[in-house]
């Protein structure tokens, strides 16, 4: 059972810190139905938000796997910016989609359906602020 | 296998594509030479690692500003495909599916589980084998039962033996039942590792066993052969 309550939150800024907004959206993407938001990085690798759960383990060597793979491909076979990715495995769906330098790591049974909500949250932020 | 990849390339917008056959060592490939600033061997080399993180097989897709990359990988193979935005995904899928369906097909023996014993040394016989060779017998339970008793049984003869050897506490059991070793090596005393996830292994079959009596589960000795198997008795605790 996934940990939920707002212990499993450890902020590393405050509200007044929070350049660009981001706890702002993570407080959004938390809320993505069907989904656990297991952890945010900066482009350091810092976490920003962070599950405190076992849970989030696996998900984190994962996560520094496709971090490589992807700057791999991204140097090395000349793709650009990583944007996003998503897992399919017999035991276990992630996601993973990058926000100002920041990357989100997601566990959901649906993954590309995760991604599109998350899409929407930020264009829908970004209608915001504009 | 240059039809079967000629397939692939095919599909509108895709680049190229890769594959490694993990068992023979050997790298196939389909790519335009100048779209590739990395070697072969080195593709191959991070679609390992990539493989090693996933403890399973698996489907990654990854899209970039310029490029849409699949990276598919199993026990025997790993595939890297590279594609410009926009490309068809489900018809790149279908594609997908039918090469490793022949490639399947093609295989020289069929296997029997996931590890074959034939490839095991006595060099290679480290704790890595020993948890793939768990994370198989948790596949089997898995498929057979569910992921939730698989997880449940394997975490449970864990526990059990925690107080025997307590360097299980770096062994991470997720809910479907795969584990993995948080704390690598998790002994320097190899003898001991042997006996431990040996009897690990065990004692999760047995309770496998008990909850469905019909179930087929590997032993240990399919895995790794009986030569290898006495290590893991000699040196028990309980």
């Amino acid at each position: 059972m996934m940990l939920n309550g707002i212990d499993d939150l450890l902020p590393k800024m405050d509200s007044e810190t929070d350049e660009g907004g981001i706890l702002k959206i993570i407080e959004k993407v938390r809320l993505i139905e069907n989904c656990v938001l297991l952890e945010v990085i900066d482009q350091s690798g810092q976490a920003v938000y962070t599950v405190a759960s076992t849970h989030q383990l696996y998900g984190k060597s994962l996560t520094s796997a496709v971090r490589a793979f992807a700057g791999f491909l991204s140097d090395k076979l000349q793709c650009g910016d990583f944007r996003r990715a998503s897992l399919h495995s017999p035991s276990k769906n992630f996601c993973w989609a990058t926000l100002d330098n920041h990357l989100f790591t997601l566990q959901s049974p649906k993954p590309e359906a995760t991604l599109i909500k998350f899409s929407e949250i930020i264009e829908s932020d970004e209608r915001a602020s504009s | 296998m240059k039809e079967l990849l000629h397939r692939i390339r095919s599909v509108p917008k895709v680049i190229g594509v890769l594959t490694v056959d993990t068992r023979e060592s050997r790298i196939y490939d389909s790519f335009p030479t100048q779209q590739l600033c990395a070697d072969f061997q080195d593709v191959a080399a991070k679609l390992g690692k990539l493989s090693e993180a996933l403890l399973d097989k698996g489907l990654l897709s990854f899209h970039f500003s310029d490029k849409t990359a699949f990276a598919y990988v199993d026990s025997h193979f790993h595939i890297l495909i590279l594609a410009e935005t926009g490309v068809e995904i489900n018809l790149l899928k279908t594609r997908l599916m039918e090469l490793l369906t022949i490639l399947n097909r093609q295989r020289r023996s069929p296997m029997t589980t996931e590890i074959d014993a034939d490839i095991i040394s006595p060099s290679l016989v480290d704790e890595d084998i020993l948890v793939k060779a768990l994370n198989e017998l948790s596949r089997q339970v898995r498929q057979t039962l569910s992921g939730y008793i698989a997880s449940r049984e394997l975490k449970n003869a864990r526990d059990k033996l925690l107080n025997v050897y307590q360097f299980f506490k770096g062994l991470y059991i997720d809910n479907s039942g795969n584990c993995a070793i948080i704390n690598s090596p998790l002994t320097s005393d190899k003898a001991e590792l042997y006996a431990a996830l040996g009897q690990l292994y065990e004692d999760f079959r047995a309770a496998g066993h008990k909850v469905s009596p019909k179930t087929k589960l590997s032993s240990l000795t399919d895995h790794l052969g009986a030569h290898y198997n006495n290590q893991f008795y000699s040196n028990r605790k309980k």
